[in-house]
């Protein structure tokens, strides 16, 4: 089989699962069922350095929540120092000021925190944990405190589509560098509740043509998005690094138990760390090989966004269609108004 | 001696594959035809300030040869043994790529 040369010589960013282990029960949450064990402290060690040999740049730790898993400081630690730029999404209930401290210590080069609202209510409720959304803003403060970067990640759902301005306020006072808007993902408990959370193709549409509006417009905070749908609002150059995800093509996702999948979202198993060479799994992978040439399907065929979006979130089609190359379901062009 | 030296905050790569094959199509024009955009592949790639940016096999060699040890004469004469064309055109090259990135801040060039 041809290497493809196109490709980077190796994943930018490895999304690693340590644990599932989580203390909150999210209403969107993709990993709630899954329960892969995790590795013993020396094979995560080899695991950090085959990858920091391979030059792969930047771990992100999540899961799960990274700081229910016990041995998060002794292993970002040793990433750090095997020269992998660490950082971690975390929901911040555990993060206290002796916990930012170790992060800092530990060599985290950022920290996301999610945060669905302004509104203390409805963040609380969409992460099913009273008390979250005090805990997610007091992390932001011992992370300034600590001297440690940070995020906000925040999915974008039904409850939260219409308070930026209090969501960018967030960001801003509690000295978060940059505002995360994720999409909303259809796996796991995602799928489930999505007939409350998720928003129609025509409100995905709006909510994107009015959030390129406010990126714009901010200056005190970087407001970043990670959907290739994105493209297809009028008069939007997305200026992405690879058109479409940039699952299997920029970053891929470490289970606990080293098995790799294409991204989180996409739970199709690609081979294992610890078992099979990488190089082999990136460049000769037939699912990776197949989500990164893709054929239009449907809608997507013949539509000028296609070059840039390549149909979209790959992993929200595979939830909903089984497959890779049908169109994404939050697209809002359809084919009649795209023609005529 | 003013020193070409990398922004330290910058996260950057050697792409190897793509810059084992780009050394062999330069050893080999003949090979081009198998590949034609090989030489345009992104040899070196550089993340900063949340933007990806690729460089060629020209702008890679530059970019890992900015050190903090040479100046753009001593980058020159190592570029010279590496790429065969004449040094009038290569000085040029490697003008216009060090003002783009040093417009960039990520590149000083520094006494």
């Amino acid at each position: 089989m041809k290497r493809n040369d196109g490709l980077l010589s190796a994943p930018l960013t490895i999304n690693w699962s340590l644990s599932y282990d989580c203390n909150f029960s999210c209403s969107h949450c993709y990993s709630r069922d899954l329960g892969d064990g995790g590795l013993p402290r020396e094979e995560i060690f080899r695991i950090a350095d085959l990858l920091a040999a391979k030059g792969v740049m930047f771990v992100n730790f999540g899961g799960g929540e990274p700081l229910v898993y016990g041995n998060l400081f002794d292993v970002a630690a040793y990433a750090s120092g095997a020269g992998l730029k660490v950082t971690m999404n975390s929901n911040g209930f555990l993060l206290e000021r002796r916990a930012a401290a170790e992060i800092a210590r530990a060599g985290f080069h950022s920290v996301g925190i999610s945060i669905d609202s302004p509104v203390r209510e409805v963040h609380d409720r969409f992460r099913n944990m009273p008390g979250s959304f005090d805990r997610a803003l007091a992390a932001l403060d011992h992370l300034r405190e600590a001297g440690v970067p940070s995020t906000v990640s925040c999915v974008v759902n039904r409850l939260n589509v219409n308070n930026w301005d209090g969501m960018i306020a967030l960001c801003s006072d509690h000295g978060a560098e940059t505002l995360y808007l994720h999409n909303y993902k259809c796996t796991g408990m995602g799928l489930a509740n999505m007939g409350g959370l998720d928003l129609s193709p025509e409100e995905w549409g709006r909510f994107y043509a009015g959030a390129l509006e406010i990126q714009r417009a901010v200056n005190d905070i970087t407001i970043s998005f990670d959907d290739p749908i994105m493209a297809a609002v009028p008069g939007h150059d997305p200026r992405t690094a690879v058109p479409g995800s940039t699952c299997g093509k920029l970053s891929l996702h470490l289970k606990p138990n080293g098995d790799l999948t294409p991204c989180g979202f996409i739970p199709v198993v690609i081979g294992n760390i610890l078992e099979d060479e990488l190089d082999d799994i990136w460049f000769y992978s037939p699912v990776l090989q197949s989500m990164r040439a893709k054929t239009p399907q449907g809608k997507c065929d013949g539509c000028e966004s296609y070059k840039t979006c390549l149909g979209g979130c790959t992993a929200r089609v595979f939830a909903l269609t089984g497959t890779f190359d049908q169109p994404d379901p939050h697209c809002w062009i359809e084919e009649e108004d795209r023609d005529g | 001696m003013a020193v070409l030296t990398r922004a330290p905050s910058v996260q950057w790569r050697v792409e190897e594959h793509r810059e084992e094959k780009a050394l062999e199509v330069l050893a080999d024009p003949d090979r081009l035809g198998e590949d034609p955009d090989v030489m345009e592949l992104g040899t070196v790639t550089i993340l900063a300030g949340g933007v990806m940016h690729q460089l060629n096999l020209l702008g890679g060699r530059i970019w890992t040869l900015c050190d903090g040890t040479r100046d753009r004469a001593a980058v020159l004469d190592e570029l010279l043994g590496v790429f065969e064309v004449d040094r009038q055109t290569l000085s040029r090259d490697l003008d216009e790529f060090l003002a783009d990135m040093i417009g960039k801040g990520l590149i000083r060039e520094e006494e």
